[in-house]
């Protein structure tokens, strides 16, 4: 039984990290229809540029938003450079090759440059677990979901009660409708791709203390993270972060009593099968194509 | 990039590849090494795999980032049964080919529910899942370390290997089965069956309407290519004589991407080029050291951005025709030889089609509503209505688009309800779409070609071999495409891409496109829209003469005066619902229309203008 | 061969025999023919394992330096001819192919990854090019099936001697006796489980479990709360740093703390991201370059430093019995040059059974005799055990853990 407890926990904290960056994807494609296959490189950034700047003498907390700000930057420059002249046609290989492109660049100049390794990232709440009773977690690990559920309730609040958050809602239903109201869609778009950057190295930053920043540490989870989205039929806020918490737990159980080794084979095939089943995604909304 | 070109071209990539083992006894150089020999021909069971994938996301336009995998399991199967099960190479090679085809077949099956990334994403996760599976399981594929000690092969005792003193016979096997997957390429791409992938990627709804069953040609596109990937799977395992997972990551199903964009996806000639000038690259590439991966990145960024339609489909589009005014036949143009597709023998007076208390419900909206209808065969049976009134979803019922909630579809006396779109084209029914529906990027003669899928009795095997019944058959098409051409007065644009054509020019296309498949009952959806007065009556002329010829046709139209000069009969609906079922003269008086039509009970006779 | 008749099998046989000839004819030539005075390499130079490639690189090119400095060999400069091969096998294969035949060079070295030296098993044999590996410690890379091993040599830990090296320091420091196996995904790890079970039962000790993890693991609380419910006091460890890292901090987290003796795959990076968590964690190795040096090496260490800048304390060399293993392996194959008196590949490989050396790993007497086992240079007594201690990697007999804690 304890077992079970503390597969809830690591899987608790695991699956925040899947479902904040499931958050980013969220929302990156209702303004755009399309995302950044580099977002794991967003996450990664988070942790390695902290890091760096910590190591350059920055302390933490300016360390730490200037990683994050440097992040939007990114996403912002992304979206414009990379995905916007190729989210033309209806077929969407541009965008997701283009912005595969960039997650590799962006990794391999941060192993050429950074190195292979991984350096820690010191924290005072990742030092001494939290025990109940046999199992336990580092107070950092916590720091997750409280996070994810914070930073949807207030991408809720922005979405439905302040006035960007509403012209961001109207690009995501309809675009064309949405300038002609006046609302500038493309501007709306970049500052999606750039809040996404930011809540992907935050997502980073955040977990780095426990598991080590390296040159790595973003690929799987980006990928992780889409499918996520996607399963949870990337419509709502909720609808992810829950997905992507159940998502981390069922790892955690799956490698408790099923198989360690085959964790990801399950996994993903679960993934497959999970959108067979529901192509709108589990919370999403079908859609009546007109003939 | 016309065929000649293009064969002189692969004639001579073809003589220089066959050359190349021998160059060092004509320069006297100890060149090439088994280094450059096994470049080289791993580049050639890449090729392979190219042409394969090129065929999937480049004509059936389906976006796969998980060849690899497919890719891996033919090597794997191949190694398998060669080490643990002493199969002859041949036998082993043969199964490398058909088992990853089963599987790739599997993999369509998803896009039934999704497209585009999320069908994307499907792909990636089997990629993994399929790593995975080949890394942990270590009792049968030997895990990560892989399968090692593959025994050499060997076809009716001659060892096969790419040294001198077996004369380099596998080099020369692979090249063989590099221009075999070429010209098999070439066929199926210039048959009913590349016409169809494209058909459906281009416009899906137009192509089930022709009588293509989307789900069997994805099918196909997805197993064939596949095939291919066995194929490179099984001959890299013969080379190598070692596989493990490592050779099939997601790094090389996007590897494998790039050469088909690179080269130019959708092109004969295109995953040839793409894979000697990625190939060539990455060798290059490794020299940047570090720096390596970052360079690959910034090439496939440079790709996309520069390239977006690789280097063939870019000197392709460079030599296209410029704007010389072509003439553009009158229409309708009753040439001989149109009988197959004119002549009807229904008996005349039957109901060709019988709608019976037909109810179609969008969750809380009810578009028709308990309608009955009845159409005569060789009339032409008008249905109007003001906007939104439930004509066009009719259509789409009768046609196999919607499943009606209630009621019955009754054609040529058979129950036609909640059969699919592709069945109902086959049992004789075409249609028109109210936003036309052409196949865009395909030339006006192969969307024509496109309509007469139904009819062609070729197997995929004569398809493939080229065999005298496909080509007497593509040749019979060929010259009955040109006919409608003719017919519409289009000859002259018969190797323009569609979307190229005037707006007037795209409808006649598109039914001409509609009777090539020689349709029983045609449904016209607002043919009319957007053309010009002369157009109109041409249109008129057209649809009577099908009629005089035994054609049964539904029109759905707002132009007063046309349905007025060619309807047999007309229904009116309004709101989902029959207001009014009767001959022209008669609709055209009844108050109930002109309510529904104005707002109004009466109304002075009016012309109404275009 | 098959019954087909005389015609077919004789033409068969006719042409059999008249291509061997021609092959014969064709390669006695290149037998004969002049090898270059180049040791090719293949190694982990770039992507996640350069630290690898940069462990070697050091220790062969500060070796190198020695012996040109010192006259070279037969009169000769040795170079060296690195590939990178970024730990692909395939690549590794097409870096030998072309160590082998365009390079021409007389040994190739050999990298980190196990795999890659498993796959260059049959290319090697082909061209007859000596190999010489320095780090990957899997035994069916020196120890093929059939005893076919000719051409494949190793200065490094072989796992089927290193596995019983670990179960003693584990035997005698478990209290309990309860002892487990955890083991990375990949084929070294995989590769150990029979090594260590066989050890295992030749002491006379149940392996209470055996837990395994993916590359690139975060968290491996599952595997460690079935060890822990299963009393096991002791593990045995097949992994590298990163994970490592991550495991120790898996068993912080249920508050489990059992005495951890790895095999070689943790370096010196792992006292930087575990941080006070590898206190006491034991690895076996051949050599350490912290703590107290003997004069020779504190001076190789010192020309190493010297020529490369990114060294700048032993903390930074990633992986100390690695560059350790390469440096002797260096001299080795020098040796055996001078020995074989031409640069013959053939007549190279019989004088490596004739190379006595003493190395900084070990006194090598002889490096290697001709027979498949003993293609490894480096004998178990020559093993060693280091401790985590503050921060550093030690002998363990420089730390409070030399004693077994009872």
């Amino acid at each position: 039984m304890e077992a079970v407890i503390q597969y809830l926990l690591t899987g608790l904290s695991a699956g925040s990290v899947y479902g904040l960056i499931a958050l980013g994807f969220y929302v990156m494609w209702s303004a755009a229809k399309a995302v950044n296959f580099t977002y794991g490189e967003m996450f990664m950034l988070g942790g390695v540029l902290t890091v760096v700047l910590m190591e350059l003498g920055l302390p933490l907390p300016v360390a730490a938003l200037t990683a994050i700000a440097a992040a939007a930057l990114a996403g912002a420059v992304i979206e414009r450079v990379f995905v916007r002249p190729f989210n033309q046609e209806s077929n969407a290989i541009g965008w997701m090759l283009t912005t595969i492109a960039v997650g590799i660049m962006i990794e391999a100049s941060t192993t050429a440059t950074y190195g292979p390794l991984g350096r820690p990232l010191p924290s005072p709440l990742a030092e001494e677990p939290l025990r109940i009773g046999g199992s336990g977690i580092y107070p950092q690990e916590l720091l997750l979901p409280v996070a994810a559920i914070l930073i949807t309730l207030a991408l809720e609040f922005f979405y439905r009660r302040t006035v960007l958050g509403r012209a961001m809602r109207a690009v995501s239903f309809n675009r064309v409708a949405a300038g002609l109201v006046g609302i500038d869609a493309d501007r709306i778009t970049l500052l999606a791709f750039a809040m996404a950057g930011a809540l992907g190295a935050l997502a980073g930053f955040l977990v780095a203390p426990v598991i080590q920043a390296s040159a790595s540490m973003g690929v799987i989870v980006g990928l992780k993270g889409f499918m996520v989205a996607i399963i949870a039929g990337i419509a709502n806020a909720r609808g992810v972060v829950v997905v992507g918490i159940l998502y981390g737990i069922a790892e955690k159980l799956i490698e408790g009593f099923l198989s360690t080794a085959a964790r990801d084979a399950i996994g993903f095939t679960l993934m497959i099968l999970l959108l067979l089943l529901f192509p709108q995604g589990l919370f999403g909304r079908a859609e009546v194509r007109k003939v | 990039m016309s065929a000649r070109i293009g064969f002189l071209l692969l004639a001579g990539l073809a003589a220089a590849l066959a050359v190349f083992p021998w160059v060092g006894d004509l320069i006297g150089e100890r060149f090439p090494t088994s280094y450059e020999l096994r470049l080289v021909m791993r580049a050639m069971i890449l090729g392979i795999v190219a042409i394969g994938l090129n065929i999937l996301v480049g004509y059936a336009g389906l976006v796969s980032l998980g060849q690899a995998a497919l890719y891996g399991l033919g090597a794997h199967v191949a190694a398998l049964l060669a080490l643990k099960a002493g199969f002859p190479f041949v036998p082993a090679l043969v199964l490398s080919v058909l088992i990853p085809a089963a599987v790739g077949a599997m993999l369509a099956f998803p896009t039934v529910r999704v497209r585009g990334v999320y069908l994307a994403v499907i792909t990636i996760a089997f990629g993994l899942v399929f790593v995975n599976i080949l890394r942990e399981w270590v009792s049968f594929t030997g895990g990560a370390s892989g399968l090692v000690g593959i025994p050499r092969p060997t076809i009716l005792g001659e060892r096969l290997g790419a040294t001198r003193s077996m004369s380099f016979n596998y080099y020369y096997l692979i090249m063989l089965f590099l221009l075999a997957s070429v010209a098999v390429q070439a066929a199926l791409v210039r048959s009913r069956y590349g016409r169809a992938m494209r058909a459906a990627a281009q416009s899906e709804n137009a192509a089930r309407a022709l009588g293509i069953n989307v789900v069997a040609i994805r099918t196909l596109a997805f197993a064939i290519s596949a095939g291919f990937a066995g194929l490179g799977g099984g001959l890299f395992a013969n080379l190598a004589l070692f596989v493990n997972y490592e050779t099939f990551t997601f790094t090389t199903s996007i590897e494998l991407l790039l050469m088909v964009i690179l080269g130019g996806s959708g092109t004969l000639a295109g995953p040839l080029v793409g894979t000697t000038v990625l190939f060539s690259s990455t060798q290059f590439l490794q020299g940047l050291g570090e720096w390596q991966t970052f360079g690959y990145g910034v090439l496939l960024a440079l790709v996309l951005f520069i390239l977006p339609r690789g280097i063939v489909g870019s000197l392709m589009r460079r030599g296209g025709s410029g704007e010389t005014s072509r003439a553009t036949g009158a229409w309708p143009n009753w040439v001989d030889g149109l009988e197959p597709v004119t002549a009807r023998h229904d008996d005349a007076g039957q109901a060709t089609l019988a709608v019976r208390g037909l109810t179609l419900r969008f969750g809380g909206l009810t578009a028709v509503n308990d309608v009955t209808m009845e159409v005569r065969a060789g009339t032409v049976h008008a249905l109007i209505g003001p906007n939104g009134a439930g004509k066009s979803s009719l259509l789409n019922v009768v046609s196999g688009f919607y499943p009606a909630t209630l009621g019955t579809v009754t054609v040529f006396g058979e129950t036609a309800g909640g059969l699919p779109p592709y069945v109902l084209a086959r049992r004789g029914i075409a249609r028109t779409f109210q936003n036309t529906e052409l196949f865009g990027q395909m030339t006006v003669l192969e969307n024509v070609l496109v309509g007469q899928h139904p009819h062609f009795r070729a197997s995929f095997l004569e398809t493939v071999l080229r065999l005298p019944r496909f080509r007497r058959e593509e040749r019979e098409a060929m010259a009955e495409a040109r006919r409608l051409l003719q017919f519409v007065g289009l000859s002259a644009f018969a190797d323009d891409e569609a979307r190229n054509l005037p707006f007037g020019h795209q409808r006649r296309l598109e039914i001409a496109r509609a009777l090539a498949l020689r349709p029983k009952l045609l449904l016209l959806d607002e043919p009319a829209a957007g053309l010009t007065h002369g157009e109109i009556e041409d249109l008129v002329a057209l649809i009577r003469g099908l009629a005089d010829r035994g054609m049964t046709i539904v029109l759905v139209e707002h132009h007063v005066d046309m349905i007025m000069a060619v309807s047999d009969r007309v229904t009116v609906l309004d709101y989902g619902e029959v207001i009014a079922d009767g001959p022209p003269a008669t609709i055209q008086a009844d108050p109930r229309v002109i309510e529904a039509y104005f707002g109004h009970a009466t109304l002075p006779a009016q012309k109404v203008e275009a | 061969m098959q019954n087909q008749g005389f015609s077919a099998g004789g033409r068969r046989l006719l042409l059999g025999l008249a291509s061997t000839i021609a092959l014969a004819t064709a390669a006695l030539p290149a037998t004969a023919q002049r090898a270059e005075p180049c040791i090719g390499a293949s190694w982990e130079l770039t992507g996640a394992l350069s630290h690898t490639g940069l462990s070697i690189r050091i220790a062969v090119e500060t070796a190198l330096d020695e012996i040109n400095a010192a006259g070279g060999v037969l009169g000769q400069r040795l170079r060296l001819v690195a590939y990178d091969d970024v730990g692909e096998p395939a690549r590794a294969v097409d870096n030998a192919r072309r160590i082998g035949e365009r390079d021409n060079c007389i040994v190739m070295m050999g990298g980190f990854r196990t795999p890659n030296a498993i796959a260059l098993r049959d290319p090697l044999a082909e061209m007859e090019l000596p190999w010489m590996g320095v780090i990957s410690a899997g035994t069916a890379v020196i120890e093929h099936p059939n005893n076919a091993n000719k051409w494949m040599f190793r200065v490094s830990m072989k796992d089927r001697w290193v596995a019983p090296f670990l179960v003693d320091a584990a035997k005698s420091r478990s209290a309990s006796g309860k002892i487990a196996l955890v083991y990375e995904g990949t084929a070294w790890g995989q590769g150990a489980v029979p090594d260590v079970e066989r050890a295992m039962a030749a002491a006379n000790l149940p392996l209470l479990g055996k837990e395994t993890y993916n590359i690139g693991d975060q968290d491996m609380s599952a595997q460690m709360i079935r060890l822990r419910d299963a009393g096991v006091d002791t593990i045995l460890f097949y992994g590298v740093d990163r994970e490592a890292t991550n495991m120790v901090r898996s068993m912080d987290r249920i508050g489990w703390k059992p005495t951890i003796i790895s095999a070689w795959g943790i370096g010196v990076q792992f006292a930087r991201t575990a941080g006070p968590l590898a206190e006491g964690v034991l690895v076996a190795g051949t050599y350490t370059w912290m703590g107290e040096l003997p004069p020779r090496s504190a001076g190789v260490l010192q020309r190493m430093q010297a020529k490369f800048p990114q060294i700048a304390s032993p903390a930074d060399i990633p992986l100390p019995s690695g560059t350790a293993n390469a440096y002797d392996a260096t001299y080795v194959i020098a040796e055996a040059i001078k020995l074989a008196g031409r640069f013959d590949r053939d007549a190279f490989r019989q004088a490596l059974y004739k190379v006595n050396y003493e190395g900084i790993v070990a006194n090598y007497a002889p490096a290697f005799e001709p027979r498949q086992e003993r293609h490894d240079a480096i004998l178990p007594a020559a093993y060693k055990l280091f401790a985590f201690h503050n921060g550093a990697m030690l002998p363990v007999e420089q730390t409070p853990f030399r004693q077994a804690a009872r």
